[in-house]
């Protein structure tokens, strides 16, 4: 299905500029390329090895992320609904594979950013110490790219639930979810992130 | 324009709205009247195709919302209840947000943003961040957004809720306005605004319609607004 760039697009740059417009943010980005190099070079191994390479990076960074993966994505739906701008975003005339994809690719904007941060860290104190392989050192990093794209969309499905109180959406039956083939032209069986206590209230 | 055929939501076993059925032609100016709990906002929500219908149609402007959400909601303005808006940008980057989501582009993007901030008389806080606004001014930011792409049908959430007397006055000589042009449907908890604002009133209660006609048939009993209000609506949820 063609997807509307002008859409991707708005719902990125919305995404990515409010991350950075919270001190949180550059805080967060700040913790995780300091523990990037701690794992990387505090453990003795990396000095008894005597290698230029990111081994206990590699052993550590998995534990890294599962912090600061969602750190990135637990505001992605939870806070658009604990706003109601939910509302707004998804009633404007578009998909909901646009807004989810707009908002996954800002979720990846934000996160490659934190990556280049600590590869030019990483970088600067392996040309200190040695020669690194640079093929290898960009493999590892690339590696770690594809590890947080998984872990962003698993990240973002995890804002979406934790910011839906009635959770019957997971429990519909499929068919009834594709009913009408209202998918495909942007329509949703239940709002996205919608909590359906407040709407009978406010009804 | 705005069409509800048998609209009706269920909440497991609760029934939220029951077998809604009305039709605003292009041009009227309706009040969408109740008690809390009635059913005004899931009616709203399933029109804009936010929420989807456990049975019946919504459509807007000629276009099933279930089927053709993307070509109703290109011709619909939509104002949530409480007016929800992105605290930490300015007025003028959420109308440019909303333009760029929305497909317009070059001089007409920058016409139109203009237009809506003078229309809402926005100037002076637009380069303030939202949440330092005041609620009158945060709401007239909410209308211009509805604006921004000129729909044909307005949806309004309470427009007028939490505002101060002078500031429903100007929310309402807005509404009044656009009504010349436009389809409206206004939900409102404030009785005064069907005389002020509404061509025809539709009144529901516990999820049900209990009345649909002009402001001056629902007094056609005697009494006042109030009384006739409690009487329909009596028995539900306050």
């Amino acid at each position: 299905m063609a997807m509307k760039w002008h859409v991707l697009d708005a719902v990125f740059k919305r995404n990515f500029v409010a991350y950075f417009s919270n001190p949180t943010g550059y805080v967060f980005i700040c913790v995780f390329v300091l523990l990037g190099s701690l794992a990387a070079f505090w453990p003795p191994e990396f000095f008894n090895s005597n290698l230029a390479n990111l081994d206990q990076l590699n052993r550590y960074l998995p534990y890294i992320m599962l912090v600061f993966i969602p750190a990135i994505t637990m505001s992605v739906w939870a806070e658009e609904r604990r706003q109601g701008t939910d509302e707004l975003l998804l009633t404007i005339p578009a998909t909901d594979q646009e807004v989810v994809f707009g908002k996954y690719l800002a979720a990846v904007g934000i996160f490659t950013v934190a990556l280049m941060f600590s590869m030019v860290c990483n970088l600067i104190i392996l040309l200190r110490w040695g020669t690194p392989d640079a093929g290898l050192f960009f493999t590892n990093y690339l590696g770690y790219w594809f590890v947080g794209l998984a872990m962003l969309a698993i990240g973002m499905v995890a804002s979406f639930l934790t910011s839906q109180p009635d959770r019957r959406i997971c429990a519909r039956p499929a068919a009834q979810r594709s009913a009408g083939g209202g998918r495909s032209s942007g329509h949703r069986d239940e709002p996205v992130v919608g909590g359906n206590s407040a709407v009978v209230e406010h009804g | 324009m705005i069409e509800a055929n048998g609209l009706t939501k269920y909440y497991g076993t609760f029934i939220a709205v029951k077998d809604m059925t009305f039709r605003v032609p292009r041009g009227q100016v309706v009040a969408f009247l109740g008690p809390n709990g009635a059913g005004k906002s899931t009616t709203m929500k399933m029109l804009t195709g936010y929420l989807a219908a456990s049975a019946g149609t919504a459509r807007i402007a000629g276009f099933d919302m279930a089927t053709d959400r993307i070509a109703g909601a290109k011709r619909l303005g939509y104002l949530p209840e409480n007016g929800p808006l992105y605290p930490d940008m300015t007025p003028r980057s959420l109308l440019e947000f909303f333009a760029d989501a929305r497909g317009l582009s070059g001089n007409y993007k920058k016409e139109r943003i203009e237009a809506v901030i003078r229309q809402c008389e926005l100037g002076s806080v637009i380069g303030k961040a939202i949440d330092k606004l005041s609620k009158g001014y945060r709401q007239r930011v909410g209308m211009a957004q509805v604006l921004l792409h000129e729909p044909d049908v307005l949806i309004l959430d309470e427009p007028t809720s939490g505002l101060d007397p002078n500031q429903i006055r100007e929310v309402r000589g807005n509404i009044r306005r656009l009504g010349e042009k436009k389809t409206i449907l206004l939900s409102t908890h404030i009785l005064q605004e069907v005389d002020a604002l509404a061509d025809r009133v539709i009144m529901v209660a516990e999820g049900r319609l209990v009345f649909d006609g002009k402001p001056q048939d629902l007094l056609a009993g005697g009494g006042s607004l109030d009384d006739r209000f409690y009487e329909l609506t009596r028995g539900s949820a306050a």
